[in-house]
Order: structure tokens, then sequence, then C-alpha cells
């Protein structure tokens, strides 16, 4: 059943697997440990801009718990639960793959998708707050009610952290979509899954780094 | 099925569902705890507390979302290494800031800053019974100790002055005496001599000092239009901009960085006394290095701020023979004059630092 000349499938899909691997479990080992080591990668990018806000935190503490009253506690700790849940529900939809249940996996990874769309509207409100405010950086800082320091240097953290967040939200939307659709197709079961699941490693990396992003942007004091 | 001959060693960790929610159900418990414990002050042990919270969400979502307990031993290497690396970027690079101790002061005084507001200027140039009576009070708990109590120039801090206070009663003005000019003479003080500036005291204030200074002068004229002018008075006052506090803790820290002062003489004083290090080290900044004052630009702050100080040397105060009166201006600072309250000194520092500061004063 695994077909003619050198040319195997996964047990019940239509994936070849390369020569170049043993097995299946061979293969899925080899794809988890590659995303492993992009995620590595995105910690190092990430960590860049975590060094600067230390620095400047501790630099000038009063700015910092100043300007982190501009932002909305509320909408920062709403988009914190969206994305946790969307990280339970990208979890549950690997989970259910591996129990050959098709039809849930594809309901997770809608979910999955919708949390991240919403995470993004709240942004964009977020986001066009502070525009209309002047709360932004250099020049176009032009808010009068921050008396400490220089809070455009708070806001320019804000906007690269959060921004190059939102990117990583995007993107995501992106995959996710790509795998619902081929999870729709039927092109996974419990045997074979690799994409929902390298996928579900970054979506939950993209959860990971607004857990901390959060505390730090939005509850300083 | 050759390729999958050790099928039975090979297989997929499968976990079980209600872990998932176990799991979410613990960091939305974690997410509500961290935004009630910010609301609460710890003081330093803020972020600790809600880096320890974020740490142990993250900690969660590695192990069971991401898997990580159950994955080979090589990935969970990939991910220790990268948290490892994030932590001694961020340890290392910040070491020295961290763990500085730059001087804050243990209270932080609000400096008011910025003009005052032209058209209550405009409104109080116009003289009042009221006015004059408040200012009768001012004047002599702020004046009469140099212009003498009922204004003759003849006051006990006269004696040392030169040039010599004003007489008000002679009827002659060296900066003008009409309403406006005074305001500003009393607003910036006259430099070089004993006549500080009072811009510490409200408008208002201000402007009853002058009209009760101008009842008991002889001589006196009204607010031409360049006296107006000079004080922007002419024009049009909706574009002025209030007062603005400005945080002297911030200042101060400030100017430990990029800001000038203009420190005439750069040896100290008396450097082997045993207050001296501790003066350097928490006064010089704004007093100059031995004590004969210093105009201290604070270009760090938005807006930016000046702070003034005089001379010590041979200076006549209250504090040079009272001990309590020196600790009580440090330690709570000036209101109004960018001082902040410098308190955390124990017995024997303050004993060190008063008899410093009473060596600078030339006693
Ligand atoms: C430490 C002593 C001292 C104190 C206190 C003091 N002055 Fe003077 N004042 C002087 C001296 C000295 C001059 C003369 C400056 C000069 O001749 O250039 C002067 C000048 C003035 C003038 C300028 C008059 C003119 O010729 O134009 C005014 C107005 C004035 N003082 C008002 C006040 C008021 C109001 C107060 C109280 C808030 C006050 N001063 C407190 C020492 C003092
Ligand atoms: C942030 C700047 C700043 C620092 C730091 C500072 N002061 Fe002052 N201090 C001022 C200002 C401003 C005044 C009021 C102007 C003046 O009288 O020179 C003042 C006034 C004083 C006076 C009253 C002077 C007088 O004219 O009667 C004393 C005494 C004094 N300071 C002591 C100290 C001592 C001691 C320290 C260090 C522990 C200190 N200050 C640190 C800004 C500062």
């Amino acid at each position: 059943m695994s077909g003619h000349h050198e040319v195997h499938y996964v047990e019940g899909t239509k994936h070849a697997i390369p020569h170049h691997f043993n097995s299946g479990y061979h293969e899925f080992d080899a794809s988890k440990m590659g995303m492993w080591v992009f995620l590595v990668n995105e910690i190092l990018l990430f960590s860049a801009l975590f060094v600067a806000y230390a620095m400047f935190r501790a630099k000038d503490p009063v700015m910092f718990h100043e300007a982190s009253h501009q932002l909305n506690k509320w909408m920062g700790g709403l988009n914190t639960i969206v994305l946790l849940f969307s990280s339970l529900t990208m979890a549950l939809s690997v989970g259910y793959l591996q129990r050959n249940n098709t039809k849930r996996a594809s309901q997770m990874l809608i979910l999955t998708f919708l949390c991240a769309a919403t995470f993004m509207v709240v942004k964009y409100f977020e986001y066009s707050h502070k525009f209309h405010a002047g709360l932004l950086t250099a020049k176009f800082y032009t808010f009068e009610g921050i008396s400490a320091g220089h809070p455009g240097l708070f806001f320019s953290l804000y906007f690269m952290m959060t921004g190059l967040h939102g990117l990583h939200v995007l993107i995501g939307m992106g995959v996710i979509a790509w795998v619902w659709w081929r999870t729709r197709r039927g092109d996974f079961n419990e045997h074979y899954f690799t994409p929902v699941e390298v996928t579900a490693l970054y979506w939950h990396l993209v959860d990971l780094v607004w857990i901390f992003l959060f505390p730090l942007l939005y509850l300083i004091g | 099925m050759a390729h999958h001959g050790n099928h039975k060693e090979e297989h997929h960790h499968v976990t079980p569902l209600e872990i998932f929610h176990k799991v979410f159900i613990a960091l939305i418990g974690l997410t509500v705890l961290t935004v009630v414990t910010s609301l609460y002050d710890f003081g330093m042990m803020n972020m600790v507390v809600a880096m320890a919270i974020a740490s142990l969400k993250a900690a969660l979502v590695i192990m069971f979302f991401m898997q990580l307990k159950y994955d080979n031993i090589l990935n969970q290497l990939c991910m220790i290494s990268a948290i490892l690396f994030v932590a001694i970027f961020i340890l290392i690079t910040a070491s020295d800031v961290i763990v500085r101790d730059n001087g804050r002061p243990m209270r932080i005084e609000k400096a008011a800053q910025g003009g005052d507001d032209p058209a209550l200027m405009n409104k109080l140039r116009a003289v009042t019974d009221d006015q004059v009576a408040k200012g009768k009070v001012l004047y002599a708990n702020n004046c009469a100790s140099c212009h003498g109590a009922t204004g003759g120039g003849d006051g006990p801090g006269a004696a040392a002055l030169n040039p010599k206070p004003r007489n008000f009663l002679s009827g002659e003005w060296k900066y003008g005496s009409s309403p406006t000019r005074i305001f500003t003479t009393i607003t910036n003080g006259v430099k070089g001599t004993g006549m500080s500036s009072y811009s510490g005291m409200s408008v208002e204030e201000r402007y009853a000092l002058v009209h009760y200074v101008r009842s008991i002068s002889p001589q006196k004229s009204d607010d031409s239009a360049e006296d107006l002018k000079a004080a922007g008075l002419d024009g049009d006052f909706s574009k002025f901009k209030p007062k603005q506090m400005v945080d002297v803790g911030i200042v101060m820290e400030n100017m430990a960085q990029v800001d000038q002062v203009e420190l005439p003489q750069d040896r100290q004083k008396f450097s082997d006394h045993p207050g001296a290090k501790l003066y350097a080290q928490h006064c010089a900044s704004c007093h100059g290095l031995s004590g004969q004052g210093a105009k201290v630009t604070a270009v760090g702050v938005n807006p930016p701020i000046a702070l003034y100080t005089t001379s010590w040397n041979g200076l006549q105060a209250g504090w040079i023979q009272d001990s309590s009166a020196f600790k009580k201006i440090v330690s709570e600072g000036l209101t109004g004059w960018g001082k902040p309250g410098i308190g955390h000194f124990n017995s024997d520092e303050w004993s060190q630092l008063y008899s410093y500061a009473r060596a600078l004063s030339g006693r």
C-alpha cells in the first residue's frame, strides 16, 4: 500500500515521505526541530527590544510610569485573554487531529483565526487613539499631559515592540488560514499533521511574547 | 509498511485535552492576578512580581501548549539556551543602571516653572485696598529684613549689603516704578545683588507686594505702553501656556547626565572636612562644589528648567546659626524654588553636613 518504487506515503494521507527520512516520525521530528531553531531566533530578535526596554526604564522609571498610564490596560487585558484563548484553540486543533477528528480540528483553527483578527481590531483602536492624542515619537510626540522626562522614548519602544508583535500576528493569521484549508481538504490525520504542529509552535510563541509585553507596557505601577 | 518497521517505539505524544483546558484556566487566573497586583504598589517589587507571574505563564505555555515537557532533549536545550541568552543580555547590559543608586531624594518636590499668566497679570495691575493690605503682611515677612520695617532701606540685613537695599521712602527707582516694572524686578531679582528672585511667589502675592511698595513711595508712574510690551502684556493672551509642574526628582536625575552646570570654581574647598564628600555627592550639583552657587540648566526635561542657587560665602541666613532650621530646609526642600527635599542622612551625617555648610559660609 505504500506505493511503487521508492515513494512511501504516510499512512492514510497523500503525504510522500522525502527519501532522506527513515519514516514519517523521523520527518516530523526534523521539521519540529527546524521550527524550534527558528523560534530561538525569534526570541533573540525580540530580546534586543527587551534589552532596550530594560535600559530606558531603569534610567527613567518615573517617565515610564507616567507614560504607561496613557495605555488602556483594559484593552491590553482583553487582548491578553483573546490571545491566551487562541493558544488554547490552537493546541486543541492539534489534539483533535491526533484523535483523527478533522472536523473539530478545523473548527478550532477557525476560532484561532478569529481570535487573531479580534486582537488586531483591538490594536487598531489602540493605535488610532495614540495617533490622535499625539502619543508618538520624536517630533510627532505632541501630547502635553506627561511632565516627566522624554515620554516619546516610551512610545517609540511601544510602537516597535507591539508593531513587531502585531506583524507576527498578521503572518500567523496567513499561516493558520493555510493549514485550516489543508485540514478541510483532508491532508492531515493522526499520523501526519506536521504543518499544523509547527504552526501551533509559532503561534504559541506569539502568545508568549505578548505575555511579557502586557505587564511591561500596560501595567507599570 | 517496511518503513514503519519500528512503529512501536515511534509515536506522537498525545496530551489529554483536559490538560489544555486546565492550563488555559490557570493562565486566565494568572492574568487576572497580574492586573490586580498592578493596582497595588510594592515599590521596587512591582517589576519583580509582574515578571514572576509572566514567567510562570510563559512556563505553562511552553511546557503544555508547546509540549516541550514531552519533547526531545535537543529541542529542550534550544529553548533553554534562548532563555539563558535573553537573561544574560538583559542582566549584563542593564546591570549598572539597575543597581545604581542615583541619589534620588526621598521626597520629590514639584518645582513650578514657565511664565506667569498674562491675563491674570493684566487684571491684577490695577490697585485695590485688599491687595495693599495683603502686600503689607507679605512685606513684613519677606522684605523688611533688608528694606526695613517702614521701607526706609534700613533693615537688619542691609548693613552687609552693597548695593544697599532700596529705600522706598526716597521715591527713587532704579528699575522703574510702574506696577509692571516692579513686578518684573520682584520676579527676576537683581543679579549680583542681595535682591533675589521671588518668582516662587504666586502672581497674586507678587502684585500685592507691588501695590504695597508703591503705596509707601512718594513718587511712582503708571504702566506705559513700553512697560506692558516689555512684560508681554500687549498682545493676545490666548496663546499662553499655564505653569507646568516639573518633578524635581527628574531634574536631578537628568542633571547627572547631559546638563550644563556652570561652576565658577572647580576645586572643592575644605575637601578634607568630614562633610565634604557627602556635600559633593548630594548638594554640589546645585550649590556648586564649594557652595559658591550655580546656574543649573536641566536640558534633559521637557520643558527645560533652570535653577539658580546663591553663594553661601558670607551669607546672612537663619540656618547658619540654627542647625534645626538647616535640617528643615534640607530635608523638606523649598517648594517653588526647585529645591528638593533630601533627608536620607543619619545623625552623624547631618552634623557633618551642617558643619561643612557653615564652613562654606565662612563661619
Ligand atoms: C536680602 C535683602 C533683600 C530682601 C530680603 C529683599 N530685597 Fe529688594 N532689594 C535688595 C537690594 C540690595 C536692592 C537693590 C538692588 C540694586 O540697587 O540694584 C533691592 C531692590 C529692590 C527693588 C528695586 C527698586 C528699584 O530701584 O527699582 C524692589 C522693587 C525690591 N527690592 C522689592 C523687594 C520686595 C518686594 C521684597 C520682598 C519680597 C524684597 N525686595 C526683599 C535687597 C533685598
Ligand atoms: C536640585 C538642586 C538642589 C540640590 C541637589 C540641593 N539644593 Fe539646596 N537649594 C536649592 C535651591 C534652588 C535653593 C534655593 C535658592 C538658594 O537660596 O540658593 C536651595 C537652598 C538651600 C539652602 C538655603 C540657602 C539660603 O540661601 O538660605 C540650604 C541651607 C541648602 N539649600 C542646603 C542644601 C544641602 C545641604 C544640600 C545637599 C544635601 C542641598 N541643598 C542640595 C537647590 C538644591
